[in-house]
């Protein structure tokens, strides 16, 4: 069975356990998001099974290049948690803007994707995580989460020629966009839907923002943007969860905040290829409920990201694991991360509290926007500019 | 206690004085020869060391050139890659292919000869590597999109009813019904091209401009169905079809201009940052080298102007010092010996120095008493010549008195004028009545000459080396 993704849940020690649990082999091919997402989108024959985010969900299914799966065939369907099925962990949250997990999740019956549940799916929710920025407390102040920690850092001329901001327009968009509102440089009417015109008032801005040498670069890969930061080339920048472990156990003193605007969300999608049948189609089937199975979502944890059945994994982690990563309590060990090496010290707390608290702070999801081709027209000036 | 430069010096100075002539020409010859081995050692590091650092500045400005280089080549890249995207000229695309191969073998070369820090050469390796990639992947597949997507647009017009062969339209004879069939494969046709202008353009407006004509082609559709009375199940045209191809091809072209517009440029970009980074840093090195250079240059001198002034400080006195224990014994021997030449015996040459200049006063001391000595001598031959002459006159005239018969000559008429040739005695004179000049000058006193004394022997001893 062939899975491309990217290199955030395509790790090898998973592969092996995934093999060794279910006895079937498995190839890993993982890439840069926009490198997978191209690949997947032109050559469906190419894979059997799809990982990536949500955001690449309008891509992938308008391109005709995954099938829907089918939720019987989930055998812990109904532990996944309402996050995924519904876009909020508890009804008294609010949603995010943009496309939160579950406007994408089922096929409705003309063939779209949408939120009203029906028999098939357009992939299934496993990990995911709410992202934000990352800062050197050494450099930059310890804020207070969800007081004076903000994305309007980003654009704050005092970090001018050190910040860094993910080479990702479907994401990168919207940390920009926040920091630009958090600084009062604009504000939108939603931020998950911007018109043109915001579009280009912002991309307008942030072009002043480059010409004075405010951004010291763009980064494709989490391990680019931990490199960035290690080398104190970066105080702060846009950061996901593995990156910011990287930081840590590199010895580099790393927060990710938690801002006070909320945090830019994302729900990791696994998708079945348009080409797959039979034997690769069942074997497909079993590794996407073998992530469902305990294991993965305890090994995951690890790197900061939870899974959609957090409930089925706590019986696998040490408590101390379980109420450092998803109960947002203070670690009485020392906690490695994926790697093996120390990544959380006795005493630290997970910065912004449980997965309830966190999930309850979501400000947007990762979302193609309709105004997505003029984003990346822009996002091509901004970067080249 | 306090001792002066010259109490402390006295010792040595007296040790120096001591010394042979040759040794202290030679402790002159080799001062001059360890100073001028000093200057040609410090010379020697300071060429050695300025050597070095302009090997390091050489070093730094190939940093720099390749550095540079890299930042060209990043925005070369960007630009064949955007042409060839765009254009599709198969010179861009060469030109991608042969600077990135040209530039991984320069990144492995610089690897292998360490020319730069290696995380540095790392983090180029990978940008050159994500953008080949992400470059590989659109320009082979760059065909197969325009293809699949001719293919896609080929099948919708064959299954769209062609107003020219349409059995059922050429049946209805319905003109409006076969203006809308035209409408509709010229709206076909249309989305086709203006999907390919996307393509090649990246433009979103292309996307508004096929959604639109997508949304005429429907009204078209609806019309040329009511015209020929068709309805679902009764061959009625769709246009699902040609919806899903549209959205199909919209999403594999964003995905390929994704990767033109975004990965691709941000890789170059990186590289680019990377080079003016490296280049930053070296020109910094270069600046601090060429300092440092230039001021172990000034440095340099100062240095070799401080040791050729410690070798004329040093070698000045030690060579006036030379020149005085030369030229100052030969001056006083000079007056010594004019002196000795107008016959003068009353000053005593005292040897000042143990060396061979000490000798030759020595020599000239025993040259002069020499000169007395033998003038003594004269003296005293003079004297006794003239007593000789005395008392033979006045035995002459004894004898004369008491032998009037005899001679003026009552001796054998021998006499010996030369004392030297007289023997033992120096003077001897055969015959009688010579007894007592013969007796005296035997110890050297009765004729007056002092004896020599115990160290004028030793003075006299150097004639005999």
């Amino acid at each position: 069975m062939r899975v491309l993704g990217t290199h955030v849940t395509l790790q090898e020690s998973i592969r092996q356990r995934a093999e060794q649990d279910l006895g079937i082999n498995i190839q890993f091919s993982p890439g840069g998001s926009s490198e997978v997402l191209f690949k997947a989108s032109i050559d469906p024959s190419s894979f059997d099974v799809y990982e990536q985010w949500s955001n690449s969900m309008r891509v992938l299914w308008q391109s005709r290049a995954v099938q829907p799966i089918n939720p019987k065939r989930i055998e812990y369907w109904d532990e996944i948690n309402p996050l995924s099925k519904t876009g909020r962990l508890s009804p008294s949250d609010t949603t995010g803007a943009g496309d939160a997990p579950h406007l994408l999740l089922y096929v409705q019956a003309d063939g779209s994707l949408g939120s009203t549940p029906t028999e098939e799916v357009s992939y299934l929710p496993y990990v995911h995580n709410a992202d934000s920025i990352g800062y050197n407390p050494d450099r930059i102040p310890e804020g207070i989460p969800y007081e004076t920690e903000s994305w309007g850092w980003l654009l704050d001329p005092q970090h001018r020629g050190r910040v860094a901001i993910v080479g990702a327009p479907d994401i990168g968009v919207f940390d920009l966009a926040l920091a630009a509102q958090a600084q009062g440089l604009i504000s939108f009417s939603d931020i998950g839907n911007m018109t043109s015109r915001e579009v280009n008032k912002l991309f307008d801005i942030l072009m002043r923002f480059k010409a004075d040498g405010h951004f010291r670069g763009f980064w494709n890969s989490v391990p680019h943007s931990a490199k960035l930061m290690i080398r104190g080339e970066v105080d702060v920048q846009s950061m996901f969860s593995p990156g910011v472990s990287m930081v840590r156990s590199a010895g580099t003193p790393c927060l990710y905040a938690a801002p006070k605007e909320g945090y830019r969300a994302w729900q990791g999608v696994m998708c079945l290829s348009r080409e797959t049948r039979g034997e690769q189609e069942e074997a497909a089937y079993l590794y996407m409920n073998w992530w469902l199975s305990g294991w993965p979502g305890a090994f995951i944890s690890r790197q900061g990201y939870y899974i959609s059945n957090p409930s089925r994994s706590q019986s696998l982690m040490p408590a101390d694991e379980w109420n450092y990563w998803y109960e947002g309590q203070a670690a009485r060990t020392a906690l490695n991360g994926p790697d093996g090496k120390v990544n959380v010290q006795p005493g630290d707390t997970r910065r912004g509290g449980s997965y309830q608290k966190r999930f309850a702070n979501i400000a947007v999801w990762n979302t193609v926007m309709p105004t997505f081709d003029l984003t990346v027209q822009r996002w091509n000036e901004f970067v080249i500019g | 206690m306090n001792l002066s430069l010259a109490d402390a010096m006295g010792p040595l100075l007296k040790v120096l004085h001591g010394l042979p002539l040759r040794v202290r020409l030679g402790l002159a010859f080799f001062t001059g020869f360890f100073v001028l081995l000093i200057f040609m050692a410090v010379t020697y590091i300071a060429a050695d060391f300025s050597a070095r650092q302009t090997e390091e500045l050489q070093v730094a400005t190939a940093k720099l050139e390749f550095s540079n280089n890299l930042v060209i080549a990043s925005t070369d890249l960007q630009l064949a890659a955007t042409r060839y995207m765009h254009l599709g000229h198969s010179s861009a695309l060469d030109s991608v292919n042969i600077t990135l191969k040209e530039w991984s073998t320069k990144v492995e070369l610089c690897t292998k000869s360490a020319c730069l820090e290696q995380d540095k050469l790392d983090d180029i390796k990978i940008h050159i590597e994500g953008f080949s990639r992400a470059f590989t992947l659109v320009s082979t597949t760059r065909n197969v999109i325009k293809s699949a997507l001719a293919n896609e647009f080929d099948a919708i017009r064959e299954a769209a009813p062609a107003h020219s062969s349409d059995p059922i339209v050429q049946a209805s004879a319905d003109s409006l019904a076969l203006l809308q069939i035209n409408s509709i494969n010229d709206h076909i046709s249309t989305i086709e091209a203006t999907l390919l202008a996307y393509f090649v353009t990246s433009d979103p407006q292309r996307i508004k401009d096929a959604e639109a004509h997508l949304a005429e082609l429907a009204v078209h559709v609806a019309t040329a169905n009511d015209a020929l009375g068709r309805t679902q199940g009764t061959g009625e045209i769709s246009i699902e079809r040609v919806k899903s191809s549209l959205y199909a091809n919209i999403q594999r072209i964003r995905s390929y201009t994704y990767l033109v517009n975004v990965v691709m440029p941000s890789e170059a970009r990186e590289l680019e940052y990377l080079g003016d980074d490296i280049a930053r840093g070296v020109s910094k090195e270069i600046t601090r080298l060429q300092t440092t250079l230039e001021r172990n240059r000034r440095n340099f001198y100062v240095w070799a102007f401080s040791v050729v002034s410690l070798a004329l400080l040093l070698s000045i006195p030690i060579f006036l010092w030379v020149l005085n224990s030369v030229i100052s014994p030969l001056k006083t021997l000079a007056a010594v010996f004019y002196k000795l030449s107008r016959g003068s015996e009353e000053s005593v040459v005292e040897a000042t120095t143990d060396d061979e200049f000490g000798d030759l006063f020595k020599a000239a001391e025993a040259f002069r008493q020499e000169n007395v000595s033998n003038r003594q001598l004269l003296a005293d031959y003079r004297e006794l010549s003239s007593n000789l002459e005395s008392q033979v006159e006045d035995r002459t005239k004894e004898l004369n008195i008491k032998k009037p018969g005899a001679g003026p000559f009552g001796l054998n008429g021998q006499t010996h004028r030369n004392p030297k040739s007289a023997g033992p005695g120096r003077t001897a004179l055969s015959g009688t009545g010579a007894g007592e000049a013969v007796s005296a000058p035997a110890n050297g006193t009765a004729n007056g000459c002092r004896p020599l004394q115990e160290g004028e022997r030793r003075t006299r001893a150097p004639h005999g080396r």
